[in-house]
């Protein structure tokens, strides 16, 4: 009897134990009496390196608040966190998961918050505002922008007797039939035709053909439009040409070694290459002797006047509705936008949201790219991520029919029409 | 005579062949793990593959350790692994012993019910008990993942059950006559004969705990209480994967529990292999 | 006297088992029908749940990732699970046999089980690399060109019972187990009957262990059903995929329990994914059921020869 009384003891002092070592509020503020505002972002890496050198810049910046930034190891503990009481104050996202998140209410209204701040929103072009928008409201404050160009090996446009890259889809396809090389087991060793990245063949090879997965208004799924099977029909031609598994190979080797010494275009195997401005920075980290150009992404011969079509995208920043201390987030958000952006994008080399540093000497020489990227960027031709409320399901599914249509598994009218299907039933 | 010995022979060298072919498969991913982390990323990303490292660096570990707050997050991991030890090795063979040399009504009650919780898809109650951790206040402490430990998992349970069901009931009896009490038959008999099931489950706990990913990815969300698991993530980037560094800080990862194993191995099979006795 | 006894006994075997009883009733039972009521409503992560009726069940049958999910998920119990299963008895064949090595032999098989689930997956997801894999590599010294294992929708299943056929290590030795529990005089009146080793193994080692492999069978077949870890790591490790919720190349590894953490905890539609929760609890439930009957029918069978 007494073992067992023992055994129930041992047991309790054991589980209180370990209710007790979670026990302990957390202290939201720091020993000089700031108030602690927590924000998370989901660099790694260096680029987390660089947030926090950013976070460190604002710490130093006023005595009000202090900044403890997190790089998160997935983006689903934002919403984990919010759901708990652990929400953290500051979030960065991209302008689709903004719209992703506001369907379901989890975000500040930035509009009202920075109205009642009087923050002054003609730092942002209206395709800065759009995208992160739900029913004209701004839930987050872009910080960077991404639009995307056409980079091109020069050296390999000369093997085959150019000096000048394409300005329509048709030029672009010749040269990259007569660019693309097979080593002896007839596999891929140079790749003319853009297919890698994945998301630039998503975006910018569609875009270019006038396709769109969203209709003007952002929420009208059009995947069987006319561009769309158009630029995949020149799409699958190429990679029937060659192979559809040859080429699923060597895109699939280009996706590992993506952004390291081997990326396929430092590596000079690969013509052209859809891709951001950092992919400059880039080239001069890993293999300076590569002899590159930038240009715009190319029209059509019937729609020349598409040139320099790309996506619009921002890495942005938001409160989410259960924050804690939304006044901090907002000064550090406010913050980070304005006088804080200009050294986080030297030193991660991204294009600006805020228009007044599309201009700035120091960021145009920061980066041989940026220049002709800005140019792009001012232009606010961007087109910016559907902004449906199933979108994140709807991006899901285009990612999955392109691959039955690349992999040769259905045809491409078949699959865009069951896809546009499945999209307006979801609508529904 | 002769011609017989050396097929014989023969036959016995194929075998080995093949067992040695067959070592070197599963093998392999260790091999894989440790020598990418010794070597550079250009190393790493060179064709045709090379076994070994060019040039042999030890830095992929130290850079690891300082890319994630490591020590923190194993010093966090072997809290929950600890407590969730204590709370299985406590209710597994009380619970199994109430099931095997107890006679008792509910023991077939509740040998049941254990085999149906075990078709029960963590995924079903996963959202539920979200909440129900939620509305305790608890989520974001490690007692949404250590509190099921107390309360036995079911495999463990028919485990233990299996071999205490092996212990003669003679014995039992013999020590009942003597006047030992329930708890004393269970504490002074049943217990000291269970070491081998327990080592299985001791090794089994360890192992899920240490390892677990979706409880913690769900329920943590203060950085500074993050598991290893997750730290494992912080080296998948947005576009790209930093290999060499993944594959040292895996093998920092990995070593508890191969020491472990190692160390109990031999208990440890024992009691694994009377599991799937029949129930 | 005696029926004092019994109620002691009574009480006893309940206070031993109570903490389980207290586990079950609250870590089991009460989120079963908690899940059950929130199949019938809308929620995301920080609403209420809220009445919709059947909604989130016409929902499913008219998605198409549902059944493909489900069809996924099939293959892996249905086709995977009978190989690891014959993996499994081979490996432990081979420990079984008496040569120098055995325990090396039975150490090797069973390593690859103790290792964390997500490190090993990340190990493996570097090895199927096409180009810079050590598979891909080591078949190209005998002029074989690999697939693009986690690329090709084709072979991205195969990559997973190849990364399963290396971690059937629990599975092996109570296969093991049950080998080394057949009484030797049997094989023995076999050779004196003058049977060959396939005969033997038909004959003797088949039936031996029929009972532990059926028992393996279930167990196997129910965590199919539950197959996530990997699938999850393999998918957020493939980068370029910017929607956040992949399920390999043209959702070819989409399994059922990963579409169901999709549909929670990326789109945030918690009812739809308990009705989801609901539908697998519901087939496996079923599934054990109809094993667990055929087993008793094979066993008596069995017996009754």
């Amino acid at each position: 009897m007494k073992k067992k009384t023992i055994l129930v003891l041992t047991v309790m002092i054991l589980s209180s134990l370990f209710l007790f070592a979670q026990g302990g509020s957390e202290e939201r503020l720091t020993e000089d009496g700031r108030q602690i505002v927590t924000y998370w972002y989901y660099h790694k890496g260096n680029e987390a390196t660089i947030q926090e050198n950013a976070i460190a810049r604002f710490n130093a910046s006023q005595d009000e608040y202090f900044v403890e930034g997190f790089s998160v190891p997935d983006k689903q503990k934002y919403l984990v966190a919010m759901a708990s009481d652990e929400s953290p104050d500051v979030i960065a996202l991209t302008n689709a998961e903004v719209i992703s998140y506001q369907t379901n209410g989890l975000l500040e209204d930035m509009s009202t918050m920075g109205e009642a701040n009087g923050f002054d929103f003609s730092i942002y072009d209206k395709p800065a505002v759009t995208a992160n928008s739900v029913d004209g409201r701004m839930y987050a404050y872009p910080l960077t922008s991404v639009v995307i160009q056409m980079f091109y090996n020069k050296d390999l446009l000369a093997s085959i007797g150019e000096t000048e890259p394409p300005t329509t889809m048709e030029e672009l396809f010749e040269m990259a039939e007569k660019a693309t090389t097979l080593d002896a087991d007839g596999n891929i060793d140079i790749l003319g035709y853009p297919l890698f990245p994945l998301a630039s063949a998503r975006q910018e090879l569609i875009y270019a053909f006038g396709g769109r997965w969203a209709a003007e208004d952002g929420v009208t799924p059009t995947a069987n439009c006319e561009g769309n099977i158009k630029s995949l029909e020149m799409n699958m031609a190429f990679r029937e040409k060659y192979g559809v598994e040859k080429v699923q190979r060597f895109v699939a080797t280009g996706n590992t070694n993506r952004y390291t010494p081997q990326d396929i275009f430092f590596a000079g195997k690969q013509l052209f290459r859809f891709d951001g401005p950092w992919f400059a920075n880039n080239i001069k980290q890993y293999n300076p002797d590569i002899n590159f150009g930038v240009a715009m992404v190319p029209g059509t011969e019937a729609d020349p006047e598409l040139l320099g079509v790309s996506r619009y995208e921002n890495t942005s920043l938001a409160i989410p509705v259960v924050a804690k201390e939304k006044d901090g987030a907002y000064a550090f958000i406010s913050w980070f936008v304005t006088e804080g952006a200009k050294d986080f994008l030297l030193e991660i080399g991204s294009l600006p949201a805020n228009n007044t540093l599309y201009d700035d000497p120091d960021l145009l020489a920061s980066n041989e790219a940026f220049p002709s990227f800005m140019e792009a960027l001012k232009t606010g031709n961007g087109i910016e991520a559907p902004r449906m409320d199933y979108s994140a399901e709807y991006i899901s599914m285009v990612d999955e029919y392109l691959d039955y249509i690349y992999n040769g598994t259905m045809g491409i009218e078949d699959a865009l029409n069951e896809l546009q299907a499945q999209a307006e039933a979801m609508a529904d | 005579m002769n011609i017989y010995k050396t097929k014989k022979e023969v036959s016995k060298l194929m075998f080995y062949i093949l067992f040695a072919c067959l070592a070197i498969v599963f093998l392999s991913p260790f091999i894989v793990m440790l020598t990418t982390s010794f070597k550079t990323l250009d190393d790493a990303f060179t064709v045709p593959v090379k076994i070994l490292p060019r040039d042999w660096i030890f830095t992929n570990y130290g850079d690891a350790v300082e890319r994630i707050p490591y020590w923190r997050y194993m010093g966090n991991t072997a809290y929950i692994t600890l407590f969730s030890l204590i709370g299985e090795l406590i209710v597994v063979p009380l619970v199994a012993y109430s099931l095997a040399k107890i006679k008792w009504k509910g023991a077939a009650i509740i040998s049941g019910l254990i085999m149906a919780t075990m078709m029960i898809p963590y995924t079903v109650t996963m959202i539920p008990l979200y909440r129900t951790w939620h509305a305790l206040g608890l989520t974001g402490s490690y007692v949404p993942l250590i509190a099921p430990h107390f309360a036995g998992h079911a495999f463990y349970i028919i485990i233990m059950r299996q071999f205490m069901k092996g212990i003669p009931n003679s014995l039992f009896e013999a020590a009942k006559i003597d006047g030992a009490n329930e708890f004393q038959r269970f504490m002074y008999l049943g217990i000291p004969m269970c070491k081998p099931a327990l080592t299985t489950i001791a090794i089994y706990t360890f192992n899920a705990a240490w390892s677990d990913y979706l409880a913690p990815l769900i329920y943590i969300s203060n950085k500074d209480r993050m598991t290893l698991s997750l730290g494992l993530q912080q080296f998948l980037n947005e576009y790209t994967v930093d290999w060499t560094l993944l594959m040292a800080a895996a093998v920092i990862f990995v070593l508890p529990v191969l020491v472990l194993f190692f160390i109990f191995q031999r208990n440890f099979v024992e009691g694994v292999a009377t599991s799937g006795l029949k129930a | 006297m005696k029926k004092l006894r019994i109620s002691r006994d009574g009480r006893n075997g309940f206070l031993f088992a109570l903490p389980w009883i207290i586990g079950f009733l609250l870590l089991s039972l009460y989120p079963l029908i908690m899940s059950l009521y929130y199949s019938f409503t809308e929620f995301n992560f920080i609403s209420n749940p809220e009445w919709v009726g059947l909604d989130n069940y016409k929902d499913l049958f008219g998605d198409r990732r549902f059944y493909k999910s489900l069809s996924n998920t099939c293959f892996y119990a249905f086709v995977a699970t009978p190989i690891l299963l014959v993996v499994a008895l081979l490996l432990a064949l081979i420990a079984n046999k008496k040569f120098k090595l055995k325990g090396v032999a039975r150490t090797v098989f069973f390593l690859p089980s103790v290792i964390p689930m997500v490190a090993a997956t990340m190990v493996w997801i570097w090895m199927f690399d096409p180009t810079y894999g050590y598979i891909n590599n080591f078949l190209s010294l005998f002029g074989i060109e690999g697939p693009a294992w986690l690329i090709n929708p084709k072979t991205t299943k195969w990559a997973l019972v190849l990364m399963g056929s290396w971690c059937t290590g629990t599975t092996m030795l109570v296969c093991l187990a049950a080998l080394q529990d057949v009484p030797n005089s049997y094989y023995e009146s076999a050779d004196l009957d003058g049977a060959n080793a396939f005969q033997k193994f038909i004959h003797i080692t088949i039936p031996s262990v029929a009972h532990v492999l059926v028992y393996q069978a279930i167990l196997n077949l129910i965590n199919a059903f539950q197959y996530f870890t990997q699938v999850y790591v393999i998918t957020t490790a493939s980068g370029g995929n910017t929607s956040g919720a992949s399920g390999g190349p043209e959702n070819s590894i989409l399994m059922y329990p990963l579409y169901l953490f999709h549909n929670a905890f990326v789109y945030q539609k918690m009812g739809k994914a308990s009705a989801m929760a609901w539908i697998l609890m519901v087939i496996v439930g079923l599934l054990t059921i109809v094993m667990v009957k055929l087993s008793k029918k094979a066993t008596s069978n069995a017996g009754g020869e």
